[in-house]
This record gives C-alpha cells, structure tokens and sequence, in this order.
C-alpha cells in the first residue's frame, strides 16, 4: 500500500481513537480524569519517599521517582490504548469485522487507533513534570535539558512501546473480553522489570538480566540522563550514555521483530479460529 | 468487565434453586425462581431476599473461576505491584515493617478493584450485556441482587487476597503478629461491610451513566491509592486529608490491620483501633443505607430517562 495511503489511515484511526478517547465527557472533567492518575501515581511514590527520609530529602531521589512515573504513562497509556483498541471495536461496538475487511492495512489502523493514548500520557506526563518541578522540588531545568537525547530517547521509546503494543493487540484478537486486564498485567510486569520507579540493582540477580534486555530500561535512563546529566548513572551505573544508547536501539530494533512476528501469528490464528469477528461476552 | 452472570451454564445452577428444567442457560433464570416462595409479607420475604443473595453470589463464586483472567485482575496485577512498591522501599532503606505495609495494601488494591468494577460497574456492565432490564422485571429486589454480588465477590476475593498476602510474604519473609486475630477478624468484617456498602451505593450511581462508568474506575485507582495510604501509613497525610479519606471505609481498615498486625508504634496508626473499628462501623451502617436510598432513586431516575436498556452509550 502507497505510504500516502497508509498515513491516511493512520491519521483517520488516530483521529476516531481520539474521539473515542475523550468525547464521553465535558473537557474538564476529561482534563481532571487525565492528570489525576499519573500525578496521585507520582505523590504515592514521593510521600513513600518522604516517610522514609523525614527531612532528609535528596532532589536527584525525588527526579528519579517523579521522572520515572511521568514517563512510564506513556508506556501503560500505549499498551492500553492498543489492546483496548482491539477489545472495544470487538466487543462493545462490533465493528472490528468491518474495519478488517476495509481497504486499509489492519496493522496500520491499529496503531493509529492506540496513539491516542499516546497524546493523553503525553500531556499527563508534562503536568507531571510541571508538578515535580513547581512542587516537589524536583531538579528540572529545562535550560539545562539534554534536548537531542531526550528527543532521540522519546523517537527510539515510541517504536518500543508501539511494537509492545501491536503485540498485545494481536494477542488480544485470541483472547476474550474477559481479559481487559491483560494489556495491564503486560504493562505490570515491564513495570517491575525495568526499573521504572527504583534503580533495577536492587532487584534479585537472575531478574537482572532480564531487566537488561528489556528496551525500556535504557529507555527510562537516558531519559532520566537527559533530564539530570549524562555524567552520572541511575539505574544502569556502568554504562555511559552512549552504551545506553546502543543497548537501547539494540533492543528496540529486536523487540520491533519479534512483535511484528508476535502480530502475525495473532493475526493469522485469529482469522484460522473466526475470532476476528468474535462476541466473547454474553 | 466482569460480567459473570450470564456465563454460568444451566447445569451450574443448583437444584435447590428450581423445582423445573431450565430452558437457557442464565443466572437470571435463577433469580426469577426464587420468587418460589410460599408466602408474601415478613417471613416470606426475608427468604426471597437470602435466596436471592444467594442465587447472585453463586456465579460470582463458581462461574468467575471458569473464566482464568481473573489471575491476572485479581491476582497478579496486586502481586505485579506489591513488588514494585517493595522494591522502591528496599532502594530507599527503608525499615523492614514497611514491606509489610505494602503487601497488605496490595491486598487491598484486590479489594478495591473488586469493588470498583464487579460491584460499582456491575450494573453497567449487565446493561450493556443486555441483562439489566432482565434483573430489574426479576421478581425480586435489586437490594438483594447487590447484595449477592458482594457477598460472592467478597468471599472470592478473599481468597485472592490471601494467595497475594502469602505469596509476597514469602517473597519477603515478612513477618506478622498474631496475637491480635479476633480483633483483626473485627476489623475485616466490619471494613468489608463499609466498603461494599459503597460499593452498592456506587452501583447505583452507575445506573446512570455510560461509557463515563468505565472512566470513572479508571480514575478512582491512583488517587485512592495515594489518599487511603495503600503504601504508607496515611497519619503520613495529615489528619485533615486523612479525615477526607477515610470516607473510603479501606483507609481506616488498612490502618486499623497495620497497627494490628505490625504493633501500634511501628505502623503509626492514624486512631486507636477501636475508634476505628467503631468508625468502620459506623459508615458500614450509613453506606448500607445510603445505598439503598440511592438504588431505589437512581432506579426511578433511570426508568424515567430510559436508561435502564440504552445499550452501548
């Protein structure tokens, strides 16, 4: 299919995820419903911090924490919004069967149907930051900011959690919709194995290799050097930002592969079953 | 999300339910017999009413287990975030109670879910799934079907809230005083009542709305979290705010289990226990009520906006 096609459809998917995403409700309250996740996910993390430290609160702990949930939005938001995609089209609109058969590639409606989870972690991950810096005595200094990396860093994060994601949802078109939960125990998971809101040494040491294949954990440290300064390490203390930079296309690129490999067989399962058209529920 | 009922097959249902064949396959066959009660007034009713509740907690407890993704829901997500919640606290240094005081909020966070989407979303979803006008012509009140759902899905969640408690406990040795058992078997009953309670009266809320339903849940996760003081002991939060939390019956049962089973100094307990045991109690008695208020309201309110079969809003 001619690229100009495919980007069609994956602004037309992006913009009925959108619609979908957000017009169950007044703009206020879709603004509230947004931020008040990730930044209550945020307090959790800085009040265990508080409780521990007293008053001994250290800034660059506080941006380890903060960052780390800010950003992780994008990973939990994008699975979500992949998996969910295929659940609802199938099970509460009934429309999956139709989109299917329409001449525009699957693959493509998919994910411009989940990126509109994107644009909502986006902007809860920049309250976020805001919150952290403003109130939580965060260390941001958007002067000091590391923008290539940061940039190079979201580019590189973004292929990693759409070729997650587009596993996920070609998981989804086999499972039912009982299994809401699913894309959330995936999401869960990666949550604990790469480090997101502690550095991943004090995992136990046959997790840890594990924790280093994974895209996300040299995602979330050179977001965090861009944020904080190459010169120092996080969860990866051995690495220099270049390394992490490697490891972190290495993986990417890897699990892009084995998630497109992970879609097909889904995909070709799903028709081989009937389940593309599939009504799970009652 | 979790509409149990209508996968329960005719052979599920129990013979003491009916006294003839069934003809589909549907719990909600089951409520309507039990309107085979012999006489009206107080006796007979209170019967239909158990009958009922039992009738509606008998697929939350069989019918839920043939359905394995509540592994995931309600056993692993807790246990995925247990350990994540543990681990922050072991890179932070905390003290060793701590990991204590996460697993048993990740025993709450089953609670909770539970209560968010098999009871306060349940309504919802028996709408959209084409059952709820079903229930509301069932010859029974609507009281008692929610009344069945928590007693079904306290009794089920229970069990996944122990496996998460003990398999983290083992994870991290962590270790609990028991010489307060009766006091903390109080506490559950009278935490469980309140919060199920509000579970109903949320249901009843959810009778009027839409897709919003499924948003709202969403919402009510990681600020309750926070608030309730899933993960630290919520005095931590100051009294005012933690007054405003305690409306949510878990923070005061949380709290209430910590300085039981971890001692009162270590868990820094917000009241004496029996001031919120007596709390919890109070607000089992309110919710209870207050839901029933708002079911037999929103009830009327939905039939007059014809809301009660407007599918897939």
């Amino acid at each position: 299919m001619p690229l100009k096609d495919e980007l069609r459809t994956l602004l037309t998917a992006a913009k009925l995820g959108w619609a979908i995403e957000s017009n169950w409700t007044d703009v206020y309250l879709f603004v509230v419903y947004s931020v008040a996740r990730p930044v209550a996910s945020a307090l959790v993390l800085v009040f265990m911090y508080l409780v521990v430290a007293g008053g001994n609160t250290r800034p660059e702990v506080m941006g380890f924490l903060v960052v780390g949930n800010a950003f992780w939005a994008f990973v939990s938001n994008g699975l979500q919004g992949l998996a969910w995609g295929v659940l609802d089209d199938r099970e509460r609109y009934l429309m999956l069967k139709y989109v299917y058969i329409a001449p525009a590639r699957f693959y493509t409606y998919l994910l411009g149907r989940g990126s509109a989870q994107l644009a909502s972690a986006s902007a809860a991950a920049v309250i976020t930051l805001g919150v952290g810096g403003l109130f939580l005595g965060v260390p941001i200094d958007l002067s000091r900011l590391n923008w290539p990396l940061l940039l190079l860093a979201l580019a590189l994060g973004y292929i990693g959690i759409a070729a997650v994601g587009i596993a996920v949802a070609g998981l989804s078109l086999n499972i039912s919709r009982e299994s809401w939960g699913f894309s959330e125990g995936v999401a869960g998971t990666l949550f604990l194995l790469c480090g997101a809101i502690f550095p991943i040494a004090v995992l136990p040491d046959w997790v840890q290799p594990i924790a280093r294949a994974l895209p996300f954990t040299y995602w979330l440290e050179a977001i965090r050097r861009a944020f904080f300064g190459t010169t120092q390490g996080f969860s990866l203390t051995d690495l220099d930002t270049a390394q992490v930079l490697l490891y972190l296309v290495v993986t990417t690129v890897a699990f892009a592969f084995l998630a497109n490999l992970v879609f097909a067989w889904s995909e070709h399962r799903a028709k081989e079953r009937g389940l593309i058209d599939w009504v799970s529920g009652s | 999300m979790q509409s149990y009922c209508v996968s329960v097959s005719v052979r599920s249902v129990p013979r003491w339910l009916s006294s003839r064949p069934f003809s589909r396959p549907s719990t909600l066959l089951a409520l309507s017999e039990v309107n085979k009660v012999p006489d009206s007034g107080f006796p007979g009713e209170l019967i239909l009413f158990w009958r009922t509740v039992v009738g509606r907690a008998y697929p939350r407890v069989i019918a839920a287990n043939r359905e394995p993704s509540w592994i995931i829901y309600e056993i692993l997500l807790p246990l995925l975030s247990t350990f994540a919640f543990v681990y922050v606290y072991k890179s932070l240094g905390a003290p060793e109670e701590f990991v204590g005081f996460v697993v048993v909020g990740g025993a709450a966070i089953a609670f909770w879910g539970n209560v968010l989407w098999s009871m306060g979303a349940q309504l919802y979803w028996e709408r959209d799934s084409g059952n709820l006008d079903i229930y509301i012509v069932a010859p029974t009140s609507l009281m008692a079907v929610l009344c069945g759902m928590a007693l079904g899905g306290l009794f089920t969640t229970t069990l996944r809230a122990v496996t998460v408690v003990g398999i983290a406990s083992l994870v991290f040795k962590v270790g609990y005083d028991t010489q307060n058992l009766p006091q903390l078997a109080l506490v559950f009953v009278v935490g469980m009542g309140a919060l199920y309670g509000l579970g109903m009266l949320l249901s009843s809320l959810y009778l009027l709305w839409g897709r919003e339903a499924w948003h709202i849940n969403t919402m009510l996760r990681e600020p309750v979290y926070f608030l309730t003081g899933f993960y630290f002991p919520v005095r931590y939060l100051g009294l005012a705010v933690a007054a405003v939390a305690s409306l949510v019956p878990l923070t005061l049962a949380l709290d209430a289990t910590r300085q039981l089973l971890f001692g009162v100094e270590k868990a820094g307990g917000l009241l004496p226990v029996w001031q919120e045991t007596l709390a919890l109690l109070l607000l089992c008695v309110v919710l209870l009520w207050a839901a029933q208020r708002a079911l037999r309201f929103m009830e009327n309110l939905a039939r007059r906006e014809a809301r009660l079969s407007a599918r897939g809003r």
